[in-house]
């Protein structure tokens, strides 16, 4: 015979107790977690299949996630494999951020949200520019402010690797972003 | 320590940056669509109509995807002809309150919305959680007559005032259900921004489980009324203690995103 399905969770059983852990994270971090993979080069129309991924990844090792680390860098190493993964399909080498952008839900002007998209779509396009490698290095430390040495520890690489492709990744990105500004008539 | 050999990024590039923090999520679509298909409890039916699927926390596999139009708590006793308010971002979800599912706000073909990531002003939480379970709360006004909950009047984060007759002490057998119940109140009102409301929800919480199995999850939510109802001193404050109180909590980051804070 089969056991009717409990209703109510159990915080006491480890099992619902990581159903329970695993909907919070899923709740409060996807936009990050979608956000993430878009700055890696994942299409819009590819995210919600590549956010599926990395979410039965964190779904299966919740169980192992150190709570003395911040959680956003955590997810990150989950999506940067994603993402990489993804980005070795052929077809979808072209980085294609910022097309299909959606309107946005803003309270501000048109103007104000206009020039902000652009300025948005602009440091997109100068991510374009890094490699993937590079590329996580400088979203976490120059966009979500991760130390370096939670950088390192997030992407498995040592700490001086970590320093070298941040100088590396800024150097190109400061030079696309100039290049891109110039290109387009100015800062928007 | 960043070594010499690192330049700084020039500040006229450093400056653009500060939009790229903006987190742009999924629509509600695309987000309901996305947990249908991962390892979580189904969304509820809408209200009015369908499988009273709402009390089922079993995890299960692929379902239809969540229903579209407002959700309302089943029994706040505080619905009222509150305007739509646009899609939030949905920054927090709370452990053990959410069986049921998720909700969104108003369903349009919702884009993607962008988040501010520090931002004071954002109200950060979107989820309407929708339950059949009726809950008495104490009698709260509709929002054309908000009610004012004086931060010194919350009961604090661990302890409550003990009525006559009451002692404090951890509740052996307090229903999670029931207090799952109460904060998906708060979580409703909070998600149609209605501050006064989800503020009394949460201080109702607070009275009658100082110690519960829910404490953080009351928290994060309080602190967001606190947002919302433009008390961004007494929201900062509160999210202070959070951190002091819960320094590895998963809600950690969005409860300072709320407020402007960074870990």
């Amino acid at each position: 015979m089969v056991p009717s399905p409990r209703t109510e969770p159990d915080p006491r059983d480890p099992r619902d107790a990581a159903a329970v852990r695993f909907e919070a994270v899923f709740e409060a971090e996807l936009d990050y977690v979608w956000t993430s993979l878009r700055r890696l080069g994942v299409h819009e129309r590819d995210i919600e299949d590549v956010s599926h991924e990395v979410f039965l990844h964190v779904h299966e090792n919740l169980g192992r996630y150190d709570a003395s680390r911040p959680i956003r860098p955590w997810l990150f190493a989950f999506a940067f494999r994603a993402a990489a993964d993804y980005r070795r399909l052929a077809r979808h080498r072209t980085d294609l951020y910022g097309d299909d952008e959606p309107v946005v839900a803003s309270h501000t002007s048109a103007e104000d949200d206009l020039a902000r998209r652009q300025r948005e779509a602009l440091v997109a396009d100068a991510l374009a520019s890094l490699d993937i490698d590079k590329r996580a290095v400088f979203i976490l430390h120059e966009i979500d402010e991760t130390p370096m040495p939670e950088v390192a520890t997030t992407l498995g690489i040592p700490l001086n690797t970590g320093y070298s492709r941040l100088r590396v990744a800024r150097e190109e990105f400061a030079a696309a972003a100039r290049r891109l500004v110039k290109s387009r008539g100015g800062l928007p | 320590m960043i070594p010499d050999d690192v330049p700084d990024l020039p500040a006229d590039v450093a400056l653009l940056l500060a939009d790229a923090k903006t987190l742009r999520g999924p629509s509600a679509e695309a987000r309901a669509r996305l947990r249908s298909r991962l390892p979580l409890p189904p969304p509820p039916s809408p209200p009015g109509g369908g499988n009273p699927s709402g009390g089922d926390a079993a995890p299960s596999g692929p379902s239809p995807s969540a229903a579209v139009g407002g959700a309302s708590a089943g029994a706040a006793g505080a619905a009222s002809a509150l305007p739509k308010v646009p899609l939030w971002g949905a920054a927090l979800l709370f452990a053990a309150g959410v069986g049921v599912g998720v909700f969104g706000m108003q369903l349009r073909s919702d884009p993607p919305v962008a988040r501010e990531a520090a931002s004071p002003s954002t109200v950060v939480s979107a989820l309407v959680v929708a339950t059949t379970t009726a809950v008495k709360v104490p009698s709260v006004p509709s929002a054309s007559a908000p009610i004012t909950v004086a931060l010194a009047d919350l009961p604090n984060v661990d302890v409550a005032p003990a009525r006559p007759g009451e002692s404090v002490k951890p509740e052996p057998g307090a229903s999670l259900a029931a207090e799952r119940a109460l904060l998906d109140v708060a979580r409703t009102a909070l998600g149609r921004g209605d501050g006064p409301n989800a503020s009394a929800a949460c201080a109702e919480h607070a009275r009658k489980y100082p110690n519960g199995s829910l404490v953080e999850e009351r928290e994060a939510i309080a602190i967001q009324a606190l947002v919302l109802e433009g008390r961004k001193e007494d929201a900062t404050q509160r999210a202070g203690r959070f951190r002091t109180r819960h320094p590895r909590s998963i809600l950690l980051p969005a409860v300072l995103a709320s407020v402007g804070l960074s870990e």
